[in-house]
């Protein structure tokens, strides 16, 4: 439960809900007993149950696009817009306009690149060994 | 090189040059003309001749600086250089044919403060943005950081900033995989990638603070004087609290305008880099400046460790013009804190200054680059040259003091007295100390004919008094620096590594250990050459009183001046003032408000961020490049992570714990892994 509360749902029922889903599905896998395991596979579910939500919204595969996904997830979270985790799973038929607003805000660390060489310049010394252009 | 006409007349340059050099060697030749006429009436010995070759050396270079710091106050008390790049007739012709331009400021950072860079960072933008001119220019964090919570932190920094000012692809940041070549081969690498989108790039360091208005200004300038391809704004150091520190500030606010003037007074368009708060214009900076690695073990050889005034060189040797901005305001800088961390990042500076020995020997450069790199080295160089002159001078005191005059030689039938040359020495010295005390004079001077300036020191009594305590201050720890530069010096040239109490930063008090273990040795050489000199030579100890005071003193002062507590009172009562603490420019002032609200943030954030943390862990694995892992790599990934769960967090290296964050697939098993295991009471993951 906690860990949904981190991923910014807020929505007590909705969160009460998740956390039975994603518990009973990683009991129906590791069984009863293993305490670590089945926590560890249940905060995988709500991983991916997350991503999927995300996915969902932004219009993205959640197998192929694991960057992007990652990329909305820290906007969402990092943004901390309320509600904006409830309204993933709120609201299964997404207005086109929330994706637009992720897409807003994601993160963009590096413009394209835009090459241009820089040779090493030779040095040539007295008393000193000189250097070599490589390229 | 640029087809465009210099502003600057060529017979500017060489009569200011000429005039210069002529003054340096007619008072270095008068004074040693001086003492060579002293030693040569009773015969000159051999330790003399040493005397004589280390006196010329140092005389060049207390004169060099004595005539810098003249010239500069000439020129101001002028009314300012009107031969300085802000003044010269603008080229108006190429301001309009052109697109604007796009210009990058780049700060590269290495495992810094987050909250210090961000804040600092942040005041920049918003000083920018408040010129209207933002969307001119993008900003570039080009991190080398290693250490993997630090690396986390930025990330999260730098998106806040994008989210907060709403320039998401305005603000980047990216951290290099491998830190090849240092600081120039991170700017390289941006270049490489990036340079062709902009003309300009303007060189931050992570501790810079620039005013809007200077960057816009700066960006005018290369426009207008399309031969420059460098301007160099002069930093000032600003937002200081602990004593040391706000004495250093008070000094270089005070004297450094007469140094800065007199330097492009001689200089002009062929002035130098210092590695930050400057702009580079990108095309001749990418043909010219790529460096090369020198051939050959340190300290000579290996990647070029001061690669600012290399760059410079070979852009003047190209041909372009390289200008020091001298009365360009709103740059600014921050200094160590205490008297230990001043000498830390010495160490760090003198085997970059010492490497330039080989670039002076570099074929095809001119006479001025030679001789700005032996100026480079003399600023260290000069430390065990000053030592070995001071024990020279003693023992030749001892043996003077050992010889025993004779009256009655040859046919002479009445007495010859031995001649004193009191006289001779007492000149040198007085016009030795003048040259070093003079500069400071003449900024107090200058500043007597600025009324208006006056309040900004704290009134012209407390203003003369500070200047007083800081010539003080600076004469006892002038020895002590003595002492650790000659230390550096050797060990380089030795290459030994210098031992050091673990390194703090930021405004810290020193304890009495920190301060114990890293002056003791000086202290005690304080007290040796004092009983040797009292015992052997007393006539000179009076002489060395200064110096002995200030080694024998050593541990109290570096503790006294690293409290913050001291330098506030001292503020209070209105030492050591600067106008820029009497009145903060609007960046500072940003900077201030922006530190205030990351430490409030921090202290209710305490403890959140970690790759447990959700959106800072989803941020990084964004920001991860997809790269495939080979098998191997992927066993030593699990085994660390094995070597995590099984035997803690602290067994693990920085390098470790990197190459963990550094895979995506790791990264997020560790941050299941974190929430798998936590308590389920707590809110928190362990």
């Amino acid at each position: 439960m906690a860990y949904l509360r981190s991923l910014g749902l807020s929505q007590q029922s909705l969160v009460d809900e998740l956390a039975d889903d994603c518990l009973n599905r990683a009991q129906r896998r590791v069984g009863r007993g293993a305490g670590d395991e089945l926590l560890r596979r249940a905060v995988e579910e709500a991983q991916r149950r997350f991503d999927h939500a995300l996915a969902r919204t932004m219009r993205l595969s959640p197998s192929k696009d694991t960057h992007p996904i990652a990329a909305a997830r820290a906007a969402l979270l990092l943004t901390g817009s309320p509600l904006a985790g409830d309204a993933l799973f709120g609201n299964p038929d997404q207005s086109p306009e929330s994706g637009e607003m992720l897409r807003e805000i994601l993160p963009r660390p590096t413009p394209p690149e835009d090459h241009i060489s820089m040779a090493e310049q030779p040095l040539r010394f007295w008393l000193f060994k000189s250097t070599h252009q490589r390229s | 090189m640029s087809s465009h006409a210099s502003a600057l007349p060529g017979y500017v340059r060489t009569i200011r040059r000429t005039f210069f050099f002529i003054l340096v060697t007619l008072t270095a030749f008068a004074a040693l003309a001086m003492i060579t006429s002293a030693f040569l009436q009773n015969g000159i010995t051999p330790q003399e001749i040493v005397l004589l070759v280390l006196y010329t050396l140092l005389i060049l270079w207390v004169s060099t600086s004595f005539w810098t710091a003249t010239l500069g106050f000439w020129c101001l008390i002028r009314g300012g250089d009107k031969r300085s790049i802000t003044r010269l007739a603008l080229n108006v012709d190429t301001m309009s044919d052109q697109e604007p331009a796009r210009t990058a400021l780049v700060m590269p950072i290495y495992n810094e403060d987050p909250v210090r860079v961000f804040a600092g960072l942040r005041a920049i933008y918003q000083s920018l943005r408040e010129t209207g001119r933002a969307d001119e220019f993008e900003l570039f964090i080009l991190s080398d950081t290693r250490d993997p919570d630090t690396w986390m932190q930025e990330e999260v920094n730098w998106y806040h900033m994008c989210r907060d000012f709403n320039a998401h692809g305005k603000i980047f940041y990216r951290n290099r995989e491998k830190n090849i070549a240092r600081k120039s081969g991170n700017i390289e690498d941006f270049c490489r990638r990036w340079g062709g989108r902009y003309r300009y790039m303007i060189v931050l360091d992570a501790d810079s603070l620039m005013a809007g208005e200077t960057l816009v200004k700066m960006v005018d300038l290369m426009e207008a004087h399309p031969r420059v391809a460098l301007i160099q704004s002069p930093p000032l150091p600003v937002n200081h609290k602990s004593l040391f520190a706000r004495i250093l500030q008070f000094a270089s606010s005070l004297y450094s305008d007469i140094f800065i003037a007199g330097i492009n007074f001689w200089q002009l368009s062929g002035s130098n880099y210092w590695g930050h708060n400057a702009i580079i214009r990108m095309q001749p900076f990418v043909k010219h400046c790529g460096l090369p690695k020198l051939p050959g073990r340190e300290p000579f050889g290996g990647e070029i460790l001061s690669h600012d005034f290399v760059e410079a060189t070979l852009l003047r040797k190209a041909g372009w013009e390289v200008w020091l901005a001298a009365d360009l305001k709103g740059s600014y800088e921050e200094l160590p804190p205490t008297l230990i961390d001043y000498a830390k990042r010495d160490r760090r500076w003198c085997q970059g200054n010492l490497q330039h020995l080989r670039m002076v020997f570099a074929r095809g450069l001119s006479g001025l680059s030679r001789l700005y790199f032996l100026m480079g080295i003399m600023s260290y160089l000069s430390s065990p040259l000053w030592l070995l002159f001071l024990v020279l001078t003693g023992f030749e005191a001892y043996v003077q003091s050992q010889t025993m005059p004779v009256y009655f030689f040859g046919d002479n039938i009445f007495p010859v007295w031995p001649e004193s040359y009191t006289v001779e020495m007492t000149t040198v010295l007085l016009v030795t100390l003048a040259m070093l005390f003079l500069p400071k004079f003449w900024s107090f001077l200058l500043l007597l004919t600025r009324p208006k300036m006056i309040r900004s020191y704290g009134g012209v009594i407390r203003a003369a008094l500070s200047v007083f305590f800081e010539s003080v201050f600076s004469m006892l720890t002038a020895p002590v620096l003595m002492l650790y530069q000659s230390k550096f010096v050797v060990a380089i040239l030795l290459r030994r590594s210098v031992g050091w109490p673990p390194q703090n930063r930021g405004d810290h008090r020193l304890s009495l250990k920190e301060a114990t273990l890293a002056h003791g040795g000086q202290t005690l050489t304080g007290l040796g050459a004092g009983w040797l000199s009292y015992e052997y030579v007393p006539d000179f100890f009076l002489w060395l009183i200064p110096v002995l005071a200030g080694l024998v003193l050593a541990i109290p002062i570096s503790i006294l001046s690293s409290s913050t507590k001291v330098g506030l009172l001292a503020r209070k009562l209105g030492f050591f003032v600067t106008p820029e603490e009497y009145r903060a420019p609007r960046v500072v002032e940003l900077l201030q408000e922006n530190l205030a609200r990351a430490e409030q943030a921090g202290a209710q954030n305490e403890g959140e961020l970690n790759v447990a943390d959700p959106g800072a862990c989803s941020l990084h694995l964004a920001l991860l490049p997809n790269r495939p892992v080979k098998k191997r790599q992927r066993h030593q990934l699990r085994a660390l992570v094995y070597q995590l769960v099984e035997e803690g967090s602290e067994t693990l290296s920085a390098a470790d714990k990197r190459t963990l964050i550094s895979d995506p697939e790791t990264l997020m098993r560790l941050h299941t892994l974190a929430w798998s295991r936590k308590d389920k009471d707590s809110s928190q993951p362990s």
